[in-house]
C-alpha cells in the first residue's frame, strides 16, 4: 500500500475553550482528488493551515510522505504547492515578479521556461508584465496555481479555490485542478463549502462538522449514484398516505404528509413515479430528485440556524 | 668691575669719620674712602648703563630681522582645549605682522600674539631699563633688566628680561600686558643664535575659563569626570613653539598677512 | 536557500515606494542644514567660539565640510529610527497584514530562516540609509565647504583634530551608527513579529526610543542605576570617535550593549514567530 502523501493524525486545535478541530484524523493517497467539505466555520482552513505548518496543533500530527512535519520541519513542504484561502500576492510587484521570486524559495532550480509553460497553463500568458494589484481574482487565482505548481509538488493544497470567481470563472478553475490530476498525477487536495463542487472534482472526500469528522470516504459510494432521493411538493391530497400504502411505492417512502413525499429509489424509476402520480389526480407542484449525501450536508447545517431549506436540484450552503 | 650684590653695602655708610681723632686720620679715612664712594656711585651708574648698553646691543642684533618665515610645530597645552601638535609655517614682520599658516588647517595664537615676540619686546619703541642685577637661571648666572616702554598706550607695562650676557641672549621674559595679564616665555637657541632667533620657545599664559552652553555642544558623555572649573579664577595654558628653520629677511609682503576667506 | 531568500525580501525592500522616502528624507534634510550653514554657519561658529576667541586668535577654514557633516549627523541621526522602522516594522506584520506571510510560509523556508533574512534585510537597509548619508552629508559637504581641521565644541573643552586624522572616525562613527541603526531595526522586527499590522510595531518602536530617550536625558536619581542598560544611552557613542584620545573603552562597551540587545531582541522575535500561528 502506497504511503499517504498527507496525514493527518488526531489533530486538535483549541482556542481556548474554543475547540476549532478536535481528533481529527484522515490520509490522502497519492493520485486522488481529496475533497474537504464543510460549512464556513467547520475547521476546513484551521485544519488546511495545520497540515501546512501554519497553525500549530495542540495535538496530534501532520505526517508528510510518512514523515513527522512537527521534526523534520519546513523542508517537508518542498512536496507541497498551497493556496490557502484566497491567493495573496504581492500586489507591488508584477506577475512574473511573484512567481520568479516564489519559484526561488522552493529550493529547486526552476527555469524560466518551465514558469512561462506555467503560465501558459492557466491562461495568463502575456499579461505576467502586468502587476498584480491591477489582476482580477480569477486571474489572481489562476497565478496562485501557477505559483503553487511551480517547484512540481507532490500535493497541492487548494483552500476554496473558486471562492469569489464569477461562474465561468468556476468552470475554468475546476477544469483545471482535474487537468491537473489526470495530466500531471497530482494529488490534489481541495475544500470547499460546496458540495457539488466536490462532488465535479473529487474522488474521496471528508466531511467536516464543529471540527469533527463526519463522514469520509470514496465520492461515489458516498453519494449513492444509484440511489436518490425523490421529493414531490404536490396540493394536499387528504387520501395520500392511503394512496401510497396501497402502492408499489410504499417500500421506497421516506416520508409521506398531505403535501409532500419523499422516496429513496434509483433515477430511472422517476417517470414511472410521475406516471402514478398524474393517473391518481395528484395535482403535482414540483418534484425534485436530491442526493442523500446533500441531504445529510443539508440537515447538517440546518441543526445550526434558521435557514429554511427550499426545494432545489443543487444548493449552495453559504453565509448559513 | 663685577659688583655681587645690587645693595650698596651699609657698613660702607655706617659710621661717620671722628672728628675728635686727629685731623689726618680723619682725612685719611676720607681719602680712603671717597674713592671707594665715588668707584661705588659710578659703579651703580655704570651698572646701570651696562643694563641699557646690554639692552641696546640685544635691540640691534633683534631689530636686524625684519621678517622671517619658519617652519614651526606647536604645542598647546589648555586646560579647556585639546589641540594636537599643529605643524605650520610662522610668518613674522617687523613690527607687529605674525600669522600661522596651516595650509587650509585652523591655526590657533593667543590674543595679541604679537607680544609674543621677542622683536615686539625688545626692539619696539622708546623704553626704560632699569637694572635688575643677576638671578640664577637653570644653574647659569643671568642678568636681569627691567623694560618698560614709555609710550603710556603701549599694551605692554613692564618687561622683565634674563639675558645670557656672554651670548646677548634673551633666555626668558615675563611681560605683564594692560589687558591679557602676564606672558612669560623661556627661549632655548640653537644656530640662529645669532641672529637672536630661537629655535625653541615656551609661553606661558593667564587664561580665563571657558564655557559653553550645553544646548550648542555636540557632547558624548564617557563616563569621564569632568574637570572642576575654575570659576572666575585664571588658569594658566602653556604654548610650546618649536622653530625647524628660519628663512630670514625674504622681503615679506603684507598681503601674506592678511586673513583669508 | 538562504541567498535566493534574502535576495527576495531585498527585492521587495526596494520594489516599495516606501523605501524610498527615507532617501528622500535624509536627503532633504541634508540639503537644508548644508544650505543654512553655506548662508549662515559663519556666525554660528563665531558665536560658539567667541569664548575661545577671546583669548586666542582662531584662523582657518572651520566651516570645513567635516565640521558641518558633524553637525549633520547630530541633527540627523535622532530622527533616522523611525525610517529605519518604517521598514523594519513592516517586514513580518506588513505581509501578515497583506496575506503574504502565510504564501511565504508555505514554501520550504522555515520561519528561523525567514526571521534571520528579514533581519538581515532590514540591517542592510540601515546600512545603505547610512552610505547615502555619509555620501550626501560627508561627501557633498567636503565638496561645499571642502577640508580643514575639525573643531569639536563641548560644554568644557574645545577638540581640535587635524584635518588627516578625521576620516577614518568618520568611518568609526558610522560604522558605530549602523549598530545603533540596526538595534532600532532588530527592535522594530521584534514588536513586527507580534503583530498583523505595520502601523502597531512602527509607533511601539518609536514609544520604546522615546521613553528611553527621555530617560537617558533626565538626570533624576532615579534613572541613573537603569541609565547605563537603555540602548539610546549607548546610540550616541559613536561621537566619541570625535573625541581625543578616542574613548575606546566605554564606545566598546557601548557596542556590546547594543550588539547585546540585537542579540536578545532577535533571539525573542525568533521565538515569538516559531511559536505564532499564521490566521492572517
Amino acid at each position: 500500500m502506497a504511503i499517504p502523501i498527507i496525514e493527518a493524525k488526531n489533530l486538535t486545535k483549541h482556542y481556548g475553550s474554543i475547540v476549532a478541530v478536535h481528533d481529527l484524523s484522515f490520509a490522502i493517497p497519492p493520485g486522488v482528488i481529496y475533497g474537504f467539505l464543510g460549512q464556513n466555520g467547520a475547521g476546513k482552513s484551521t485544519t488546511m493551515r495545520m497540515l501546512l505548518g501554519l497553525i500549530h496543533p495542540s495535538s496530534g500530527e501532520v505526517f508528510i510522505l510518512g514523515k513527522s512535519l512537527r521534526k523534520e520541519g519546513a523542508r517537508l513542504l518542498r512536496h507541497i504547492g498551497a493556496i490557502i484561502e484566497r491567493p495573496d500576492l504581492f500586489g507591488y510587484l508584477s506577475g512574473w515578479d511573484n512567481l520568479r521570486m516564489m519559484a526561488n524559495l522552493s529550493g529547486q532550480d526552476i527555469s524560466d521556461q518551465h514558469l512561462h509553460d506555467l503560465l501558459k497553463l492557466v491562461h495568463l500568458q502575456g499579461r505576467e508584465k502586468e502587476k498584480v494589484k491591477g489582476y482580477s481574482q480569477g486571474m489572481k487565482q489562476r497565478l496562485g496555481i501557477a505559483i503553487a505548481m511551480a517547484h512540481n509538488p507532490d500535493l497541492l493544497v487548494l483552500d476554496e479555490p473558486t471562492n469569489g470567481l464569477d461562474p465561468q470563472g468556476i468552470a475554468q478553475m475546476r477544469e483545471l485542478i482535474l487537468q491537473l490530476s489526470r495530466e500531471f498525477g497530482k494529488t490534489v487536495l481541495i475544500s470547499s463549502h460546496l458540495l457539488y463542487e466536490i462532488e465535479q472534482m473529487a474522488d474521496q472526500m471528508l466531511i467536516i462538522h464543529k471540527g469533527r469528522k463526519m463522514v469520509e470516504g470514496p465520492v461515489h459510494e458516498l453519494l449513492h449514484a444509484d440511489e436518490t432521493l425523490v421529493e414531490v411538493n404536490y396540493r394536499p391530497h387528504p387520501e395520500m398516505a392511503a394512496l401510497v400504502a396501497a402502492s408499489q411505492w410504499v417500500a421506497l417512502v421516506q416520508e409521506v404528509h398531505e403535501d409532500r413525499l419523499v422516496l429513496k429509489m434509483k433515477p430511472a424509476l422517476v417517470p414511472e413515479l410521475n406516471r402514478w402520480l398524474v393517473e391518481k389526480d395528484v395535482a403535482v407542484q414540483q418534484l425534485s430528485t436530491r442526493h442523500s449525501l446533500e441531504n445529510y450536508f443539508l440537515n447538517l447545517t440546518q441543526e445550526q440556524d434558521s435557514y429554511v431549506d427550499a426545494p432545489a436540484t443543487r444548493r449552495t450552503l453559504q453565509n448559513l | 668691575m663685577k659688583l655681587l650684590n645690587k645693595n650698596i653695602p651699609a657698613r660702607l655708610f655706617a659710621s661717620a669719620p671722628k672728628k675728635t681723632v686727629g685731623t689726618w686720620k680723619t682725612s685719611f679715612l676720607f681719602a680712603l674712602l671717597l674713592p671707594l664712594f665715588l668707584l661705588f656711585g659710578f659703579s651703580k651708574a655704570n651698572a646701570q648703563q651696562d643694563a641699557t648698553a646690554l639692552f641696546q646691543t640685544i635691540r640691534q642684533r633683534v631689530a636686524q630681522t625684519k621678517d622671517y618665515v619658519a617652519d614651526v610645530r606647536m604645542k598647546v597645552d589648555v586646560a579647556f582645549m585639546n589641540i594636537p601638535l599643529l605643524k605650520g609655517m610662522l610668518y613674522f614682520k617687523a613690527p607687529d605682522k605674525m600669522r600661522l599658516e596651516r595650509n587650509g588647517g585652523v591655526s590657533l595664537l593667543p590674543r595679541n600674539s604679537i607680544n609674543l615676540n621677542l622683536y615686539n619686546i625688545m626692539a619696539q619703541g622708546s623704553v626704560t631699563v632699569i637694572d635688575g642685577g643677576y638671578e640664577s637661571l637653570d644653574g647659569k648666572d643671568v642678568r636681569v633688566i627691567k623694560i618698560v616702554p614709555d609710550a603710556a598706550e603701549s599694551d605692554l607695562v613692564l618687561t622683565k628680561a634674563w639675558i645670557d650676557e656672554s651670548r646677548l641672549l634673551v633666555l626668558r621674559s615675563e611681560s605683564t600686558t594692560r589687558d591679557n595679564g602676564t606672558i612669560r616665555m623661556n627661549l632655548a637657541y640653537g644656530k640662529y643664535a645669532a641672529q637672536s632667533l630661537p629655535d625653541k620657545v615656551v609661553f606661558v599664559l593667564d587664561l580665563k575659563d571657558y564655557k559653553m552652553p550645553k544646548g550648542v555642544t555636540m557632547d558624548y558623555d564617557d563616563g569621564t569626570p569632568a574637570d572642576l572649573p575654575l570659576k572666575g579664577k585664571k588658569k594658566k595654558g602653556r604654548i610650546e613653539i618649536q622653530y625647524l628653520n628660519y628663512k630670514i629677511n625674504q622681503g615679506l609682503s603684507d598681503a601674506v598677512f592678511q586673513k583669508k576667506e | 536557500m538562504w541567498m535566493p531568500l534574502l535576495r527576495a525580501e531585498l527585492y521587495k525592500i526596494f520594489k516599495k515606494p516606501r523605501t524610498y522616502l527615507g532617501f528622500g528624507v535624509i536627503a532633504a534634510v541634508t540639503l537644508v542644514i548644508q544650505l543654512a550653514m553655506y548662508a549662515n554657519g559663519q556666525s554660528f561658529v563665531d558665536f560658539v567660539l567667541q569664548g575661545i576667541q577671546e583669548q586666542f586668535d582662531v584662523e582657518g577654514n572651520i566651516l570645513n565640510g567635516y565640521l558641518v557633516t558633524y553637525i549633520i549627523l547630530n541633527l540627523l541621526l535622532a530622527q533616522v529610527p523611525l525610517l529605519v522602522a518604517l521598514v523594519a516594522g513592516d517586514a513580518l506584520a506588513g505581509e501578515a497584514g497583506a496575506g503574504t506571510l502565510r504564501l511565504l510560509l508555505t514554501r520550504p523556508i522555515g520561519r528561523t530562516r525567514l526571521v534571520l533574512a528579514k533581519f538581515t534585510a532590514s540591517s542592510i537597509y540601515a546600512i545603505l540609509l547610512l552610505l547615502w548619508l555619509a555620501v550626501i552629508g560627508l561627501g557633498l559637504s567636503l565638496l561645499v565647504f571642502g577640508r580643514g581641521d575639525m573643531l569639536n565644541f563641548t560644554a568644557d573643552r574645545l577638540i581640535m583634530l587635524l584635518s588627516d586624522d578625521i576620516f577614518w572616525r568618520y568611518l568609526g562613527a558610522f560604522g558605530f551608527a549602523a549598530l545603533a541603526l540596526i538595534t532600532i531595526s532588530t527592535l522594530a522586527l521584534f514588536f513586527s513579529a507580534m503583530a498583523a499590522n505595520a502601523i502597531g510595531p512602527i509607533v511601539s518602536t518609536m514609544g520604546v526610543i522615546i521613553l528611553m530617550t527621555i530617560i537617558t536625558n533626565l538626570e533624576l536619581p532615579l534613572f541613573q542605576a537603569i541609565k547605563p542598560f537603555l540602548f539610546t544611552t549607548h546610540m550616541v557613542a559613536w561621537k566619541g570617535f570625535f573625541n581625543e584620545p578616542v574613548p575606546y573603552g566605554a564606545m566598546l562597551q557601548s557596542a556590546l550593549i547594543m550588539l547585546a540587545y540585537i542579540l536578545v531582541l532577535l533571539g525573542a522575535t525568533i521565538f515569538v514567530f516559531k511559536r505564532k500561528d499564521i490566521q492572517t
